[in-house]
């Protein structure tokens, strides 16, 4: 018995129907690619904007300082953001109660 | 006393190093979409439109953190013209050549093509002039050359694009003319020899920024 989804297909020719299941299937492969074409440039951009993102900090670290580095990205966080009261850590912070003394290393 | 960079300073060295990162991803899908058509076409050639775009916004963040920059000094005159800028000319005026060429690509290949495909061929081999002018640009202009991290990436970049060319461009093109593919990738492996070999002679040694034509009042930030 024919449902609803078969209406259409009485009296098409074989080879009809195949053509019709072929462009069906191609169409459904083209917004696949286009949808994964969509997800890779977006995976893109952002992988693109993290490594800016990095290579910033570790320039800016490597010539800068941690402490200066610090200093210019609240003073870049204050221009945009003109009410906040962001200001860089007077003093390093002091280790948790309980918490053993933590070794830092000057880094290369 | 020695100006201190501005953080635009940094946001145009790091936008420079993924602008070179993204034109070798570029030519490589470039490489693969020429030399094997039919592997998933619609997807290499998307993506090879996708992330040429994606560079010019990277390019463009480049050029204009540099010029309003304070630091370097730089003005629109030395990201327009060649080879005039009073920090490091000659390595600058190769950025710029190569941004002319890729853009002149670009615009010819977006949103359509403008030529015959036998002339845009041709024509859209000279990426491959933009990708080389862009990596000197890179190593002679960069004051982060000697900065692992970045060296690491710019290796990976001519790592990756060479063996791009020559497993898949080089061996397409080897069935048809044999000769001028083999005198082809000869030409490929000699330039990445000299541009290693320059780079190990002048970007990677002390006292580079002094010898590419820093301002001396630059130098010791540099």
């Amino acid at each position: 018995m024919d449902g609803p989804g078969s209406t259409g297909t009485a009296g098409a020719k074989p080879w009809q129907i195949r053509d019709a299941s072929d462009r069906r299937k191609s169409r459904r492969r083209a917004a696949d690619h286009r949808e994964t074409l969509r997800r890779l440039t977006v995976a893109s951009a952002v992988a693109a904007v993290g490594l800016n993102a990095a290579l910033f900090l570790q320039t800016a670290v490597g010539q800068l300082g941690p402490a200066e580095v610090d200093r210019t990205v609240l003073s870049v966080l204050n221009a945009f953001l003109p009410g906040s009261t962001l200001q860089p850590p007077a003093e390093a912070p002091s280790p948790a109660p309980g918490a053993g003394p933590v070794v830092t290393t000057g880094g290369s | 006393m020695t100006p201190l960079p501005s953080p635009l300073w940094f946001v145009d060295r790091s936008a420079g190093e993924v602008t070179l990162l993204l034109m070798s991803a570029v030519m490589i899908l470039g490489i693969v979409r020429s030399g094997v058509p039919t592997a998933f076409p619609f997807l290499v050639e998307g993506a090879h439109i996708n992330l040429a775009l994606l560079a010019i916004a990277f390019a463009g963040l480049h050029i204009v953190a540099a010029v309003l920059d304070p630091f370097a000094r730089l003005g629109p005159i030395d990201a327009l013209i060649p080879f005039v800028s009073a920090y490091r000319g000659t390595w600058l005026g190769l950025g710029v050549v190569s941004g002319y060429v890729y853009s002149a690509n670009v615009l010819m290949s977006w949103p359509a093509r403008r030529f015959s495909r036998a002339t845009w061929v041709w024509l859209h081999r000279s990426m491959y002039v933009a990708w080389v002018l862009a990596l000197l640009h890179s190593l002679g202009t960069g004051s982060d050359a000697r900065n692992e991290l970045f060296l690491l990436l710019n290796v990976l970049c001519v790592a990756g694009v060479l063996v791009a060319f020559l497993a898949v461009r080089v061996i397409e093109g080897w069935r048809a003319v044999p000769t001028l593919w083999a005198g082809l990738a000869l030409l490929a492996v000699l330039v990445t020899l000299g541009i290693g070999i320059w780079a190990v002679e002048g970007p990677l040694q002390p006292g580079w920024a002094r010898s590419s034509g820093t301002p001396p009042d630059l130098l010791r930030s540099h």
